[in-house]
């Protein structure tokens, strides 16, 4: 067959690590995000190997470090994804025996409670307070802007029943 | 409770984590990044499949997807749907049959193998289906007849093995109740191409070198593609004394559309993460096609264009 030529334009300033490098350094950090939003461990491997799947179909056009570009692919995941999974839950008449237990902690509690969240605001909430972003980084991992981070961590905390100060700080800050 | 509380419940349940998983996760994200590029590819050329003839009845002047429009008859049925060679493809077997519903090919062929299926002669009132191994079944509508007929195909590039046993399933059924029915006249056929090694990846889709739209190759001379998580992505060509075509391609994990524009007027849509052949354009004039994706953009969007010169 004659050669056929092609020209194409891609734009790359820096060459991504190997994944099976990333893969080994990078993943458990992941799984765990993956696991607070899932808050099952199979389901947060599940939702890791997809984001990494996804990751290695673009892997050489990733520029530079690829946490950043694997990270909003898992929250992106789980966000759209997991709404179809989802959405072949079935009501039923007995609900399941919660195990409630006088005794158990507060912050038994407050696991709880996070369960409970709508899946944005866990989200949210998961990026800010355990990955330790930025409202204006959780905002450009969400697609969204800086206001709806902040309400829907305000919203979060007042459902989690947060220390009440904390939470007006929170409301200000929309405010602002 | 206090802030520091959240933190310390959320770090002491990630911490108990346990990452049994670490050793084969690369593995298994590359398997699982296989199956996507399947799926990928299924969606693509059926896609391509679908918008192929509607750039044809563009260009005579039809709207397909208008039900009133004129529906042009399939001229000569013949036995001979796949022709031996044709755009880098050469056939490897086929089979076809007359006054069937169904018709099943099986071939020990897997890298760089395009499965076409393809009715003629059958009329309008039938879609013709196909299934590659019991998976993703694409479909497409004999409402309207081009010279070369219908047809659709699945392609498997170069990362699957040499040989592996596939195969192809082809049904019709009637579009008004979706019963499964044999035509009284026509031919339906499944066929099995070699084709080069795709000559590149445009938005996480592999492309052909060469591609055919109304008995005429198409070579490709350049592509595009968008920054990841772009919304809109836009390319312009000059097209010189013979037809080009423009081919568009997306992908990204969202459920949006994709509406294409092409010389400032919207031409169809698609879902994201489909694409494939699109129109054949004028010569002597310059030419702009655009992507936009109707919604936010998912952050791995990709969104590329490839540009065909008709071979003389």
């Amino acid at each position: 067959m004659e050669a056929v030529e092609v020209t194409g334009r891609r734009v790359r300033t820096g060459a991504a690590p190997d994944f099976d490098d990333f893969v080994a350094t990078c993943s458990t950090r992941l799984l765990r995000t993956a696991y607070l939003l899932t808050r099952d461990r199979g389901r947060a491997e599940d939702l890791l190997q997809t984001a990494l799947a996804k990751a290695w179909l673009s892997w050489s056009r990733i520029e530079g470090d690829p946490m950043a570009y694997v990270h909003k692919t898992l929250v992106n995941t789980y966000a759209t994804w997991w709404r179809r999974r989802w959405n072949d839950e079935r009501p039923t008449l007995e609900l399941p025996d919660p195990g409630y237990d006088e005794d158990r902690t507060a912050t038994h509690d407050l696991w709880a409670a996070l369960g409970r969240l709508p899946r944005g605001q866990r989200t949210v909430i998961v990026l800010r307070y355990f990955e330790d972003l930025s409202e204006g980084e959780t905002a450009r991992l969400l697609g969204c802007s800086v206001g709806t981070v902040k309400s829907q961590c305000a919203k979060a905390l007042s459902k989690l029943k947060i220390d009440g100060a904390l939470v007006d700080e929170a409301r200000g800050e929309v405010a602002q | 409770m206090s802030i520091q509380d959240l933190q310390d419940t959320l770090r002491e349940h990630a911490g108990a984590v346990d990452d049994t998983g670490l050793i084969v996760r690369a593995a298994a994200a590359r398997r699982r990044a296989s199956s996507i590029r399947h799926r990928r590819a299924l969606a693509a050329v059926a896609a391509a499949a679908i918008v192929l003839p509607i750039a044809g009845m563009a260009a005579l002047g039809v709207n397909p997807l208008h039900r009133s429009a004129q529906v042009v008859k399939p001229i000569d049925p013949a036995p001979h749907l796949f022709v031996g060679a044709f755009a880098g493809r050469t056939l490897i077997d086929s089979e076809v049959v007359t006054a069937r519903s169904e018709v099943v090919l099986t071939a020990q062929e897997s890298r760089n193998t395009e499965w076409r299926a393809m009715c003629r002669g059958v009329g309008s009132e039938y879609t013709l289906h196909m299934s590659l191994d019991d998976g993703e079944p694409g479909e497409l509508p004999c409402d309207v007849e081009l010279l070369s007929g219908r047809w659709i195909a699945y392609q498997l590039g170069p990362e699957y093995p040499l040989q592996r046993q596939h195969t192809l399933r082809v049904w019709l059924t009637r579009t008004s109740d979706g019963a499964k029915v044999a035509p009284p006249q026509g031919h339906l056929g499944a066929a099995v191409y070699r084709i080069p090694d795709p000559v590149a990846t445009v938005a996480g889709h592999q492309v052909q070198g060469l591609e055919v739209d109304r008995g005429k190759e198409f070579r490709m001379t350049s592509y595009e593609e968008s920054e990841a998580g772009d919304r809109v992505f836009s390319s312009t060509y000059v097209a010189g004394d013979l037809p080009i075509e423009v081919d568009w391609y997306t992908s990204g994990t969202g459920r949006q559309n994709v509406q294409v524009y092409v010389d400032g007027r919207p031409e169809t849509t698609l879902p994201l993460g489909e694409g494939g052949p699109g129109l054949v354009l004028a010569p002597g004039r310059q030419h702009t096609v655009k992507l936009r994706v109707l919604d936010t953009a998912p952050p791995d969007t990709l969104l590329g264009f490839v540009w065909r010169e008709q071979v003389p």
